[in-house]
């Protein structure tokens, strides 16, 4: 792995987390079982929308760092006909000025639902098809440990995970922030307990998926070509220790989510999980990061 | 058929001696660390029981690889601003003013051909010496070679005069980027059943 693949980690981690957390405000927005309160919502979407503003403009900047030569930087979207690379770029202008006119008519023209509605899904969709080109430049015959499903999975799955966490931790921790809980009358606290679980066990889902995904990706490194057998010898030999960090979190969060999930089933109340949203939004944050570190130092090409 | 500039490499013949990269750096000065051409070691073999004696069929042979000037260019496919550029008479070369230093071509490149250069931030590589050719020379690898396994010509010409073989371990299928290049293949290389892997890579 390139030293210049640090900023390569943390962008696509970044987008994929605004695209996530975009499509799960949507959800709430939208899903009748998991709606939100439109006064909650409308707070929730406020805060939420200027986030997922600053991550893809972090995103940006981190991405010229990987550049050697940033000041070329128009260039990369000279080769639009074959290169992915070119495309991603495209996508993600079009997805961050899709994003823009979306904020700029949810912010004036609050009342005109179905347009609001049309530019979200739009966006959203954009977002979407972002990934699938971020995840189709690692579609090299070259590199045969990138050039398979588990690339695009796991990218849409990092999408998912992330965007429910954000979710997850923005919703206990704004709801705690802005609103006295005795405000709140029993029913909207009923409904956004629901909401949080229903959130939980999403996050929970996808995080067995990870796990799962974990190990049948080593099976299938382990199990291949020279190439991929090359990959699996850096992950295992020369990366053990981030393979075993990112188990045993993924192990350690998946806990956290049945014991909240059992809390629910109890008390029917997530809102005092505000103290400890921050701890599992951050693991959340670092099997991510570990998972994506993994992908990056894994690179072998064939061939010399 | 396109006009099509090539290396034959006569793998049987090479000692490794190095002699093709240093006369490339010294040509092109191209800074500490970046080598256009390389020189690898492949081994292989062991001792195999054969009835009531045991027998060895260790071997060793070297390949000399620089850019291959693909036909089907993995690099100039993938490079998102069309430095990587293939010119008329098939040599591919890297505009330094386009390049963005995003290093995908070097992840993609399955021969090692583009690398990067920290100081100007761009990728730099092989240029077949362009400007020898032009004065009617041959590259500097070439003419530095000793042991004269270096060749340099039009492929359709070298693939004439001594076959198609584009690829021996651990080249990649020439299917991939169809290569430029015509292989004498040492003998060895060509025991597929043997298992062999690049050695010494800290001496490349």
């Amino acid at each position: 792995m390139f030293a210049s693949d640090w900023p390569l980690i943390i962008f696509t981690l970044l987008v994929q987390m605004s695209v996530g957390t975009f499509l799960f405000l949507g959800i709430l927005h939208d899903v009748s079982f998991v709606k939100l309160d439109e006064r909650i919502f409308t707070t929730v979407s406020n805060s939420l929308l200027k986030l997922i503003s600053a991550i893809l403009a972090l995103a940006l900047i981190v991405a010229f760092f990987h550049l050697g030569n940033p000041l070329n930087a128009i260039n990369a979207l000279n080769n639009l006909e074959s290169s992915y690379l070119s495309k991603e770029i495209l996508s993600l202008i079009i997805y961050i000025v899709l994003g823009t006119i979306f904020l700029l008519v949810y912010k004036k023209y609050n009342t005109k639902r179905v347009l609001i509605f049309f530019l979200a899904l739009i966006t959203t969709i954009l977002g979407l098809i972002t990934i699938a080109f971020m995840s189709s430049i690692y579609k090299l015959e070259t590199v045969p440990v990138w050039n398979n499903l588990f690339t695009p999975i796991s990218f849409y799955l990092s999408v998912l995970i992330l965007g429910s966490g954000v979710i997850f931790y923005s919703l206990i921790r704004i709801i705690n922030k802005r609103f006295l809980l005795s405000d709140l009358d029993e029913s909207s606290r009923e409904k956004l307990s629901y909401t949080l679980n229903f959130l939980l066990v999403v996050i929970t889902f996808f995080l067995l998926f990870n796990l799962v995904l974990t190990f049948t990706q080593i099976i299938f490194l382990g199990t291949g070509n020279e190439s991929l057998v090359t990959s699996y010898n850096i992950m295992i030999k020369e990366n053990l220790f981030f393979v075993i960090m990112k188990v045993i979190l993924l192990v350690v969060l998946l806990t956290l989510s049945f014991l909240f999930i059992k809390k629910y089933r109890l008390e029917k109340n997530l809102l005092s999980l505000h103290k400890y949203s921050i701890f599992y939004f951050i693991l959340i944050l670092l099997i991510e990061l570990i998972g994506r570190y993994l992908f990056y130092a894994s690179y072998n090409r064939i061939g010399v | 058929m396109k006009k099509q500039y090539a290396f034959y490499i006569d793998t049987s013949r090479c000692s490794g001696c190095k002699a093709c990269q240093a006369a490339c750096n010294d040509k092109h000065n191209t800074g500490n660390g970046i080598l256009w051409r390389r020189v690898y070691e492949i081994s292989g073999g062991g001792w195999i029981q054969k009835g009531n004696a045991w027998i060895h069929n260790v071997h060793t042979y070297n390949i000399s690889m620089a850019c291959n000037h693909c036909e089907d260019p993995i690099c100039v496919k993938t490079c998102p601003t069309k430095a990587m550029y293939k010119r008329k008479d098939g040599i591919v070369l890297v505009d330094e003013n386009k390049c963005i230093g995003c290093r995908y071509c070097e992840w993609a490149c399955p021969y090692g051909s583009p690398q990067y250069n920290s100081d100007k931030g761009v990728m730099t590589k092989c240029t077949l010496c362009y400007d020898y050719i032009e004065e009617g020379k041959n590259p500097s690898c070439v003419d530095a070679c000793p042991m004269r396994v270096l060749e340099f010509g039009e492929l359709k010409e070298l693939k004439k005069k001594y076959g198609d073989i584009a690829e021996i371990y651990p080249l990649p299928k020439k299917e991939i980027t169809k290569p430029a290049i015509v292989i004498n293949p040492h003998k060895d290389s060509l025991k597929l059943s043997v298992k062999k892997s690049v050695v010494n890579k800290e001496e490349v």
